[in-house]
């Protein structure tokens, strides 16, 4: 259950946000603490798989949120200062189906806390950019259960 | 202050809170023994019983005596502090920008959030609003280097988050990575173009960039504010600046402070107030 590294780069390019007439070009970008830099997968008790997300800033206490409110089977763990999405769990039979339904529910996170949307948007795009690799890592851990 | 004269006051400090704290527990006790109990301390007892008020007094000293070593702190915090800052500073500039221009040229200030007692923050008059010390305002701890150290600038950082000032003070407010450049140099107070397209880019009002240009400061090209976190919290931000038009490269400070941030997190708090 290895890390799968992520670029940041492949997540943010920057946003222009205001240019003058002399060339002065004002540019924005996430900050560094809302990026994860890896992602992985653990499957736990056959069909729950966990999927988590590490950042720069580890030390910071999750709370629990479960996600059964938004009509899905699935517990996320968020920074309790930050409200970053540092872990999320779900019930599912294939890892294709598990990664699907996780984006479903960061989906539902977005537009319930949409103070945070930016930082849920963020871990989606990073679970795109892990996710042959993700689905792999399953598939392998399956197959070592099997 | 001086590095030697920094210890020699911090641990006089230490010392006088200690020692007072040691007399003002000597002192109570001795209030508390009867004499006729302790006939081997009856001349102690009957002496301190008639100075009471020196329990009161040592323990208000041992307070000054903690506030005193706490303001100044020990000074490797800050030794330590700058050698972080320093580092950041060559892993965030290419060896090209580092070996062709002078230490200043390219440099990083850490901010840190707080009300800001200086005269400078009473009543300041930015984006037609008076500001006051308890606003919320970005002032420096730490800056790269050995020279450029003295600064007066703090950046307000107010809760009406659309008025906070320069690129700290956007970073801070929009907690997000602000980068901007190249900013236009002006000739002089005169070239009021430059310094309408420089106070746009900085975010900063034009008689800001004037007042620069008065007192002959130089003027940074490019800008790159980056959010400080402690404990998932914001805390104060970094600002990395460069003279040069394009000596920023927002890739390699990434990286760069992805590997400082996390001893700069510990470090930079324990900095005295």
């Amino acid at each position: 259950m290895k890390w799968i590294n992520i670029e940041p780069q492949l997540i943010d390019e920057g946003m222009v946000v205001r240019t003058s007439p002399m060339g002065v070009v004002v540019r924005r970008y996430l900050s560094p603490y809302d990026i994860p830099d890896a992602v992985r997968a653990i499957i736990h008790d056959g069909n729950l798989v966990e999927l988590k997300f590490r950042y720069m800033e580890d030390e910071e206490p999750v709370e629990t949120l479960d996600t059964i409110a938004f009509q899905s089977d699935g517990v996320a763990k968020l920074g309790r200062h930050s409200n970053r999405l540092y872990s999320l769990s779900v019930r599912s039979v294939t890892p294709e189906s598990a990664l699907n339904r996780a984006d479903d529910i960061i989906s539902r996170l977005t537009t319930s806390r949409p103070s945070s949307a930016r930082k849920y948007d963020v871990a989606k795009r990073a679970l795109e950019a892990a996710k042959s690799q993700l689905i792999e890592s399953l598939h392998e851990q399956n197959a070592a259960t099997t | 202050m001086g590095r030697s004269w920094h210890n020699t006051v911090y641990y006089t400090f230490r010392v006088l809170e200690w020692g007072f704290l040691f007399a003002a527990t000597i002192f109570g006790t001795l209030l508390l023994l009867d004499p006729k109990e302790w006939p081997m301390l009856d001349r102690a007892i009957v002496w301190m019983q008639t100075r009471q008020a020196w329990v009161p007094l040592a323990t208000l000293l041992t307070g000054a005596a903690k506030l005193g070593a706490d303001k100044i702190g020990p000074r490797w915090i800050h030794e330590q502090l700058q050698a972080i800052v320093d580092s950041l500073r060559d892993a965030s500039f290419t060896q090209r920008a580092r070996s062709n221009s002078p230490v200043h040229h390219h440099r990083v200030t850490v901010f840190r959030w707080c009300y800001c007692w200086r005269l400078c923050c009473w009543g300041r008059k930015i984006n037609g609003k008076r500001r006051w010390p308890w606003t919320g305002w970005l002032v420096p701890i730490a800056r790269s280097g050995h020279t450029t150290k003295s600064t007066n600038t703090v950046f307000v950082a107010p809760d009406d988050a659309d008025n906070a000032e320069g690129i700290a003070g956007q970073t801070w407010s929009q907690n997000q990575v602000v980068h901007s450049g190249p900013l236009p140099l002006p000739a002089d107070a005169s070239d009021t173009q430059a310094i309408a397209a420089y106070a746009q880019g900085g975010y900063v009002s034009p008689q800001w960039v004037r007042n620069k240009l008065e007192k002959a400061l130089p003027l940074p090209r490019n800008l790159y504010g980056t959010p400080l976190e402690v404990h998932g919290k914001p805390w104060g931000v970094v600002v990395i600046d460069s003279r040069n038009e394009n000596d920023i490269d927002p890739r390699l400070v990434r990286d760069a402070f992805r590997t400082f941030s996390r001893t700069l997190s510990a470090i930079a708090p324990r900095v005295p107030r």
